[in-house]
């Protein structure tokens, strides 16, 4: 019974916990410029991380060390700093998005513009990782971003007419007033944002900090296989919403108070108060693994010890870099950037920098050194390689498409 | 029967011909960067228009009405600034530069008006502004 209730809590906050900034704000851009035109790259970057997140806590619960440590180890000093330099930067600029959502999200519910609330919102976030244990803050976050479900509620509120909505679905869509250019650059973003980094890096560090043994792969292929898809439905869900009442306005999203209107116009004040404590766990719950991911990659490659299950001092360096990192990204926030425009940014260049991320996974997972009897058989090897060819197709693209698009406004 | 050098110099001639008088003719379509900024005014302008609506059937919360016009404000100054430093080639853009100026500073007084509590009447000239700025951008 306990059993059947830790993979069940693990399903559920593996849902709530799927979407954060990105992602929100990605698929309700996407939705209302293009229906659900690019729903097929929802799918395929559900599948990618579906795979390489079951690789990465394979790893972890196998071998008992986090990925990052044995991408140093295995591929030597080299390849784990280009892995290091990509990963880590990427990761503060989604730390950056993910701090600046979590002030929109508290602007949205006051009223009162995002500059106040960042300095708020950084101290929370160092207080929750300085004080609080590992599982009671993923599953408290990843249990409230259950909210977000909001979106799917709303969905059926507003009564669509299936057919007309699901058609782009089945045959992706180009509105004449888009280009090719705009279209694959937007491709590119909702890639990146479905396989940020950061989740990969968290997740086997996760399964380490819960110190998971072969015995819980059970649990870790539930998780994954389960509440990483359903985490995906609410991303189409919130794209849908996009395309059933801002589409066809001619709105098209750039702020985060314009993604949950559709929420409003479906369920009215009630349903908006869900949505926006969804959004608030969620950024809130990403801005704690972000910056969490940052002091693992770190003390990881450098060998410093880590974790949340050692108290402070005895991982001083892990949580001085993860102040560092929060008072990088508040400073950045404190230009007065838009932080809409800096989580558009950050799944570009996460799609950069995935090769670099993914690569080093597969080639681990496939060593007996560290695997034993778990590596990866054929079937999920040939599926590797499929998606790592995915994964580099997009990530050249990446940088071109930004430029010849302006950021998808071509 | 003529020869092939001297159909292919009639045919030179008369590609020539046809491309410079299509070169010279004056162009009736505006500037698409002009067109561009005014789909943006738009979907700014339906935005607030939306969360105005939305507000007047109860089913928005105060915080996030005030966020959405604070952010719908600034994005449609953005966007009459950038017909206010456009620069026009022609007439035919200038006049059109002109026309979505004047409807956009109006549709921006709409949203303040909004800002300032006055719901009622900013959503009576909100509609009439995008209406205008719909047939200025259909007509580019």
């Amino acid at each position: 019974m306990k059993k059947i209730f830790a993979v069940a809590l693990g399903i559920l906050t593996a849902i709530g916990g799927f979407v954060d900034i990105g992602d929100l704000v990605t698929n309700a851009v996407v939705g209302s410029k293009f229906g659900l035109g690019l729903a097929w790259v929802v799918i395929i970057g559900v599948a990618g991380i579906c795979l390489y997140a079951d690789m990465a806590g394979r790893v972890a619960a196998v071998s008992g060390r986090a990925t990052f440590e044995i991408i140093r180890e295995r591929l030597g000093p080299r390849t784990g700093l280009a892995n290091l330099a990509a990963s880590f930067l990427i990761n503060l600029l989604t730390l950056t998005a993910e701090i600046g959502g979590v002030a929109l999200a508290l602007q949205l519910a006051a009223g009162v513009g995002p500059g106040m609330w960042i300095p708020v919102a950084l101290f929370a976030v160092w207080v929750v990782i300085w004080r609080t244990k590992f599982s009671l803050m993923e599953n408290v976050a990843g249990l409230l971003g259950l909210t977000l479900l909001v979106f799917v509620v709303a969905l059926f509120l507003l009564k669509p007419d299936w057919g007309h909505l699901l058609a782009p679905a089945a045959q992706p869509w180009l509105p004449a007033a888009e280009s090719p250019v705009s279209y694959w650059y937007f491709a590119v973003a909702l890639f990146g944002a479905a396989m940020t980094p950061y989740e990969v890096f968290f997740f086997s560090s996760g399964a380490v900090e819960e110190k998971w043994t072969k015995s819980d792969l059970a649990t870790e292929r539930a998780n994954v296989f389960i509440g990483f898809p359903l985490g995906g439905i609410l991303s189409l869900a919130i794209a849908a919403c996009a395309a059933l009442v801002l589409l066809p306005k001619g709105i098209e999203v750039s702020t985060l108070s314009e993604v949950v209107l559709p929420v409003a116009q479906a369920g009215g004040q009630l349903a908006l108060a869900f949505a926006i404590v969804g959004i608030l766990a969620a950024t809130f719950g990403a801005a704690l693994e972000t910056t969490l991911s940052s002091g693992y990659t770190l003390a990881q490659f450098f060998g410093w010890s880590w974790g949340k299950f050692r108290r402070p001092v005895q991982a001083a360096r892990f949580h001085i870099s993860m102040i560092i990192c929060l008072v990088i990204g508040g400073g950045i926030l404190a230009t007065g950037v838009d932080p809409i425009q800096v989580t558009e940014l950050s799944v570009v260049f996460s799609a950069v920098a995935l090769p670099l991320t993914y690569f080093p996974i597969l080639v681990v997972a496939n060593d007996p050194e560290y695997m034993g009897d778990e590596v990866n058989g054929r079937v999920r090897n040939g599926l590797g390689v499929v998606f790592l060819v995915i994964i580099v197709v997009a990530a050249v693209a990446a940088i071109p498409l930004l430029l010849a698009s302006g950021m998808g406004s071509a | 029967m003529r020869s092939p050098l001297g159909r292919t110099s009639a045919l030179t001639v008369l590609l020539v011909s046809v491309a410079l008088v299509t070169g010279c003719a004056p162009t009736t379509q505006p500037d698409p960067a002009l067109v561009s900024v005014v789909g943006d005014l738009i979907s700014s302008g339906r935005s607030a228009e939306l969360g105005l609506t939305l507000d007047t059937d109860g089913r928005i919360l105060p915080g996030t009405l005030t966020t959405l016009l604070d952010d719908m404000a600034a994005e449609m100054a953005d966007s009459v600034r950038s017909l206010e430093l456009a620069h026009t080639s022609t007439e035919v853009d200038a006049d059109y530069r002109t026309d979505a100026l004047s409807t956009g500073r109006d549709a921006l007084d709409a949203v303040h008006l909004a800002q300032q509590g006055d719901a009622p009447a900013a959503l009576v000239s909100l509609g009439r502004q995008l209406d205008e700025l719909s047939q200025l951008e259909g007509a580019g």
